[in-house]
């Protein structure tokens, strides 16, 4: 019976959802249930003082499931969030992740200890270099071996490009999740021009294998480290426009100020890494606290979330760490190309690589986080047991908790806001 | 591939020892074991095996007792020596055929010291049960529901142990060594 | 289907404007029915004259009312459809090409020249697809959906007076009829989304509803303050009125409470089409494509069409009632024909230039949220929208006699705002881009032992 007469119904003590209320622009309707006496059960009430009474309107309505994904074009790839939504208001949020489940550790098993190269670049496949530097020093710290100096500067000089490329997508897919295209179209010119450098340098332009255990595939060619130096001057010109366009724009703040505001102590229980921590205001960069390779040598800032035009932790925040990330990456850039030196680029190793036996994780700055490589060998040429501990993985995992309480075009600000690559997830 | 091995042999790669010593981020695990035995922790000093950074191993371990990992995780957190705050990695592992036993390895990190810990407990293949430490890290959620659906260990009390990166009707714990590939999984041939 | 709705409702229009015109005193042009003429000449030209002959009659019958009407009904009906789609796939051409200057890129250049003929190649390949209706839909309303959509914006188009006497009907109630008009293809989205069979496409209809629902009230409101400037409501009549100073005497210069109010109507114009930054109802980030997510080839071709042929016919009610319509300086000094034409160019100028507008905002700026769109309707541009209609009233009685009757500083005063209101702001977003230029970088050098000696 759908009568819509208005009842009071007078409740004492919290119900389960207290305290989203305040959240929410506003108060939806009743939840459908009813308690012995046949009243109408609050749905997003706060504990009410004595005497004091809620009119509910006695109008039965009944949450909606919908399936947001896996292919929908927010979810930033293969995720399926099943959603109950009541009507613009996200109750519930369960992720599903898994669709492009490959068994990377599986394979890791099964190859040899090079060949495995090529599936790192396929987990987070915006950042191939970084996955294959991650890699390469978890297999280096087993082998013992030592890396030559101007492999170790190209190496930096490639991951922290390719960091500037996968923040570039992060930019760009953000303002396409909150209806903004051209950002997307200027964040893809400056991509290109990094691919096209890599390509140059290894003949890839996603999966890339390059950086190798033991060095880099092969040296630059000509003229490929004054290319880097023009993308740089370029590139910081270009990155004024990018706030131009969309970083200080009204609508923009709006939709993601004080929206998915992650709490430190949140970000901590749930693991995350990388932009999503910094953003929260924890100054935990692992090039800076636990550097690896030449990051102890060179100067650069660790951006994080100030809170600047919300509440820290918030979209804003976490997407203002990613656009002061890229310049700082360029800063990283211009010291290793003042630094760089002439020398060998790869160590000499065995074509058939055995693997001292031993446990090692190494976990590197990933763009979105520490990306952990935790090997297991028995002195084979393969691995007993090869973990990859993915930050987006992890960085997901907070969802469930996010999403209730927001509403639905916020829950796209926020998936977006973590910066998954679906890829690293299903691993 | 024998030439080279032998080349291999001949002039092995220079060992970088500061990959054989710990970081100054990893905490000694002496000193950790201690924190973990009483008074402050759970254990008995006997139940801690340490085992030390060294070029055998690379990385150490501290194993723990499996019915003890509820405890000493919540010490690893909550100590004021300790203060690990991140779980960053829970990895089972499944060395051979012949170990009776699986392993679970927790790798922690603690922002607020800037340290790493690892610590390692062992479950018996023949009933792979573990405490969930869910309620100490959140982000054990995932992690435990990944070594559930992959190892197939079990862990006691968790709010949603569901396979989370295979189908919900996947057949085998793929990482167990003993795993067999399917032939085919619903009529799509997987040789 | 949808000609067929056009024509019923042209029908009724037309129908209308008689009985209003015989009741009220006719206020249009002279030779609004100018269709009929147009069969009349038809009926004595030579060609026809010839074929009557040949039948051993005089002259051609001259045909019965009803049929006269019938067929200069389908006719006119022939010419909006023909002009609708020009218009629409012209403005698809611009929006194109716009967006790919805007995101530095390149856009349609293929198909003709400028690449003008691809939204044509786009439509004749959405013919050729396939028609898919969803197993769980509701055909009939599925089917009538992108119909209704369609044939509210040819209907609207049938009010609008392009050019002096040119226009195909000039309803003295113009504007109340296109406002009415307008809210039909509402509907046409409601059942859009309903019947699809499919949760985004009812959240698209759902917003839509609410959307245009809100924004019809400071749509209207606003549009009331030209009409209160020119104490007409016929498109037509304003454009007349606004024909001072050679031609430059528009409403946006005669009170100055009319500029508040084009920018208001224009934010309204932009909700009530789904416009960027208020397009939630097919927020593709969102919605997957909101209400038109089901809908393929023909059917999507018209949901297409509807939405260009609405931003031209809501830009050209803008430039109808605030830009002077017709009117530009020099245009007097034409003659006849070639007065008509570049009336009719001034015109459709003008609305494109309020398209490229609306354009240009799609492909600037982020999409708004559900919330923050209805608060911005009623808690701002509705009573902005009653500040500028009380406010131009005031000046209207205040001022008392007719514009060219008022002083000269009060003439002047209007003008000389909205230029300085201009320049203002052009003055702000040039110093913010000149600093934001200025931000300094930094620069390196390559250390000069760098490179290998071999490759």
């Amino acid at each position: 019976m759908a009568s819509s007469h208005p009842q009071t119904t007078s409740h004492s003590g919290g119900t389960a959802h207290s305290g989203s209320a305040a959240a929410l622009p506003f108060r939806p309707a009743g939840s459908g249930e009813y308690d012995e006496d046949g009243n109408l059960k609050p749905k997003f009430g706060r504990p009410l003082a004595e005497g004091e009474r809620e009119i509910v309107m006695d109008v039965r309505t009944q949450d909606m499931e919908m399936n947001m994904g896996p292919q929908h074009p927010s979810t930033h790839g293969v995720l399926r969030v099943l959603l109950r939504v009541d009507g613009e208001v996200v109750t519930q949020a369960v992720p599903y992740i898994g669709y492009i489940h490959r068994c990377a550790e599986k394979i890791g098993e099964s190859v040899e200890w090079i060949q495995y190269l090529p599936y790192t670049d396929r987990y987070d496949y915006l950042a191939a270099m970084n996955n294959n530097l991650g890699y390469s020093m978890a297999v280096e710290k087993l082998l013992g071996v030592e890396i030559p100096q101007r492999a170790m500067y190209i190496r930096t000089i490639c991951a922290e490009l390719n960091r500037i490329g996968s923040h570039l997508i992060a930019f760009g897919t953000y303002g396409l999740d909150l209806g903004a295209f051209t950002p997307f179209f200027y964040s893809f010119r400056e991509r290109e021009w990094i691919l096209s450098i890599f390509e140059k340098i290894c003949g890839a332009r996603l999966t890339y294998s390059f950086i190798r255990i033991g060095g880099v595939f092969n040296d630059a060619p000509p003229g490929w480290l004054e290319e880097v130096e023009a993308f740089c001057d370029d590139f910081e010109e270009k990155w004024k426009e990018y706030n131009d366009l969309l970083s200080d724009n009204l609508i923009f703040v709006r939709r993601t100020a004080d929206i998915g505001v992650i709490s430190k102590e949140d970000a901590l229980a749930y693991g995350l890494t990388g932009p999503c921590l910094r953003g929260s205001g924890v100054k935990y960069d692992l090039r800076k606290d636990q550097p690896y390779e030449l990051y102890s040598k060179l100067e650069f800032n660790v951006p994080v979330g100030e809170g600047k035009k919300g509440q820290l932790g918030d979209c804003w925040d976490r997407y203002d760490v990613r656009m002061q990330e890229m310049r700082e990456s360029v800063r990283i850039i211009r010291q290793c190309l003042a630094g760089i030196q002439e020398g060998p680029v790869l160590a000499k190793l065995a074509a058939a690589l055995k693997v001292p036996a031993g446990h090692a994780y190494v976990g590197i700055e990933n763009p979105r986080g520490e990306l952990g490589h935790f090997v297991i060998s028995g002195g084979d040429k393969k691995a007993i047991r090869l973990r990859v501990r993915g930050p987006s993985f992890c960085n997901l995992s907070i969802l469930p908790k996010m999403l209730p309480g927001t509403m639905l075009a916020d829950s796209v600000a926020l998936i977006g806001s973590i910066d998954i690559v679906l890829g690293e997830v299903d691993r | 591939m024998a030439e080279a091995e032998s080349k291999d042999k001949e002039k092995p790669a220079p060992p970088n020892p500061k990959f054989w010593e710990p970081a100054p981020w990893d905490h000694d695990l002496q000193a950790l074991a201690r924190r973990l035995a009483k008074p402050h922790g759970p254990c008995t000093a006997d139940e801690l095996k340490v085992v030390a950074w060294g070029p055998k191993q690379v990385e150490g371990y501290i194993d723990v007792p499996a019915a003890k990992i509820l405890d000493v995780c919540r010490t690893l957190r909550d100590d004021a020596e300790c203060r690990y705050d991140i779980a960053m990695c829970i990895s089972g592992v499944d060395y051979s055929n012949d170990d009776p036993q699986l392993a679970v390895i927790y790798h922690v990190l603690s922002i607020e010291k800037n340290r790493r810990a690892q610590i390692r407990t062992w479950v018996p293949k023949s009933d792979p049960t573990l405490d969930t430490v869910e309620s100490i890290w959140p982000a054990a959620n995932w992690h435990e529901r990944e070594t559930y659906d992959l190892v197939g260990i079990v862990f006691r009390n968790h709010s949603d142990l569901r396979r989370i990166l295979c189908p919900e009707d996947w057949v085998g714990f793929p990482l167990r060594k003993n795993y067999e590939f399917p032939k085919e999984y619903h009529g799509i041939s997987c040789v | 289907m949808s000609a067929s709705l056009a024509l019923s409702l042209w029908l009724q229009s037309a129908r209308l404007q008689q009985q209003t015109g015989a009741a009220l005193g006719s206020t249009t042009a002279p030779d609004s029915n100018w269709t009929l003429d147009l069969l009349e000449w038809v009926r004595t030209s030579w060609l026809s004259t010839k074929l009557a002959g040949l039948a051993g009659m005089d002259q051609a019958p001259a045909l019965p009312t009803w049929a006269a009407a019938a067929i200069g009904a389908g006719i006119a009906v022939g010419i909006v459809i023909g002009f609708v789609s020009v218009v629409a796939m012209f403005s698809i051409w611009l929006e194109r090409r716009v967006a790919g200057r805007i995101q530095s890129r390149i856009g349609p250049n293929r198909v003709g020249p400028f690449g003008l003929l691809q939204s044509l190649a786009d439509g004749v390949k959405l013919l050729l697809k396939e028609d898919i209706i969803p197993s769980g839909a509701d055909r009939k309303l599925f089917v009538l959906a992108p119909a209704l959509v369609m044939a509210s914006a040819l209907a609207m188009f049938a009010a609008v007076p392009m050019a002096d006497g040119a226009g195909f009907t000039d309803i003295n109630l113009g504007v109340l009829f296109i406002v009415g008009i307008s809210a039909l293809a509402t509907i046409g989205v409601i059942m859009a989304g309903w019947s699809s069979n499919n949760k985004w496409a009812l959240y698209g209809a759902m917003r839509e509803a609410a959307q245009v629902v809100s924004y019809e009230v400071p749509l209207g409101i606003s549009l009331l303050v030209p009409v209160i400037v020119g104490g007409t409501l016929e498109l037509g009549a304003a454009s007349r009125l606004q024909s001072g100073w050679g031609g430059s005497c528009w409403f946006l210069f005669q009170n100055p409470f009319v500029l508040p109010a084009f920018v208001l109507y224009f934010i309204a114009a932009l909700a009530e089409n789904k416009r960027a930054p208020f397009d939630l109802p097919e927020s593709e980030s969102e919605l997957v494509a909101g209400f038109h997510t089901e809908y393929s080839g023909i059917r999507f071709s018209f949901f297409f069409l509807e939405e260009y042929a609405a931003m031209f016919l809501m830009s050209a009610v803008g430039t109808a009632l605030f830009l002077g319509g017709w009117n530009f300086p020099g245009i007097d000094l034409l003659k006849g024909g070639w007065l008509i034409a570049a009336q009719l160019a001034v015109f459709v100028v003008k609305s494109m230039f309020l398209v490229l507008l609306m354009i240009w905002i799609r492909w600037t700026l982020p999409r708004m949220r559900v919330d923050q769109v209805m608060v911005m309707g009623y808690k701002y541009l509705t009573p902005l929208s009653l500040i500028c209609v009380v406010g131009a009233s005031v000046w209207e009685v205040w001022a008392a006699v007719p514009f060219h009757e008022r002083p000269i500083w009060m003439q002047l005063f209007t003008p000389v705002l909205v230029f300085g209101v201009c320049a203002v702001l052009g003055a702000m977003l040039r110093k913010q881009a000149i600093e934001s230029a200025a931000q300094p970088t930094t620069r390196s050098r390559i250390a000069p032992r760098a490179h290998a000696a071999a490759h």
